[in-house]
């Protein structure tokens, strides 16, 4: 089975369930990546209006989340 | 708010917290309050469990919130969470991505205990339990009352389900457990009487 074949067959998934699923671990694996690029920004100086730059977000809103 | 609350009814909101604390979840809603009612051996558990509302169909009707990465279903998708994993272990170290740092420095930043706040679906069920008590006449909230405002909002995953459950006949015996009101009173659109201190 080709990786394309694989994805469809897992999009096409009559549950909806697994995509639900995916879409939330898709945010969790999102989460985890953040802080840790986050903290590695912190330590080599990065502002935190910078980071939030990059992340398209507030710089409340990215302070508040890893200050 | 609580003041009018029976000591009863504050379990129920105690035991609520208690249920989303051990669940994981980050807010409290209905289904916690349900989870608080059901979880105890009395007429009210008893009268919901007649309905089908036990701890069983609460939890498979609104399951913990996971925490967890779910790697089949991004296989599903087309992730591959070990090739991500590897990366990321290159670049921060071994157990990089396992780790939930996110969710520990949530506590640490609050070392009496994770703050949980309440869904806007349990609030309104709070409200209504308070409403119903208002309309009925009845001088306090009772654990019914809570739960009778679970239904009556229909909100939130604990409303959704007793909602799907209620044959009409839910309503009455909730009612029944709550008992006669002192003086019985129509109601209509009454304004609350109690402060929200």
């Amino acid at each position: 089975m080709s990786i394309t074949t694989e994805v469809a067959s897992g999009v096409d998934s009559p549950d909806p369930g697994v995509g639900l699923r995916a879409v939330a671990s898709l945010r969790i694996l999102a989460d985890r990546l953040e802080h840790l690029h986050v903290r590695r920004a912190r330590g080599l100086g990065w502002s935190w209006q910078e980071i939030a730059d990059v992340l398209g977000v507030s710089k409340q809103a990215v302070h508040k989340k890893h200050r | 708010m609580f003041e009018r609350f029976t000591s009863d009814a504050r379990n129920v909101v105690t035991g609520a917290v208690e249920a989303a604390t051990q669940r994981g979840d980050r807010t409290i809603g209905t289904q916690h309050l349900l989870l608080a009612i059901t979880q105890r051996d009395d007429r009210l558990s008893a009268v919901l469990a007649r309905h089908g509302i036990t701890t069983a169909a609460i939890t498979s009707a609104a399951p913990a919130e996971t925490h967890e990465i779910d790697e089949d279903a991004l296989r599903s998708v087309g992730i591959d969470v070990d090739e991500i994993r590897r990366r990321t272990e290159d670049a921060f170290g071994a157990g990089a991505l396992d780790v939930d740092r996110t969710e520990r420095s949530r506590r640490r930043a609050s070392p009496l205990g994770r703050h949980i706040p309440f869904g806007k679906d349990a609030k309104q069920a709070l409200e209504n339990s308070l409403r119903a008590a208002v309309n009925r006449g009845d001088k306090e909230i009772t654990a019914a009352h809570l739960a009778l405002g679970v239904l009556s909002g229909s909100a939130g995953k604990g409303g959704r389900l007793m909602a799907s459950r209620a044959n009409g006949e839910l309503r009455a015996d909730l009612i029944a457990v709550i008992g006669v009101p002192p003086e019985a009173d129509d109601g209509g659109d009454t304004t609350y009487g109690v402060g929200t201190g």
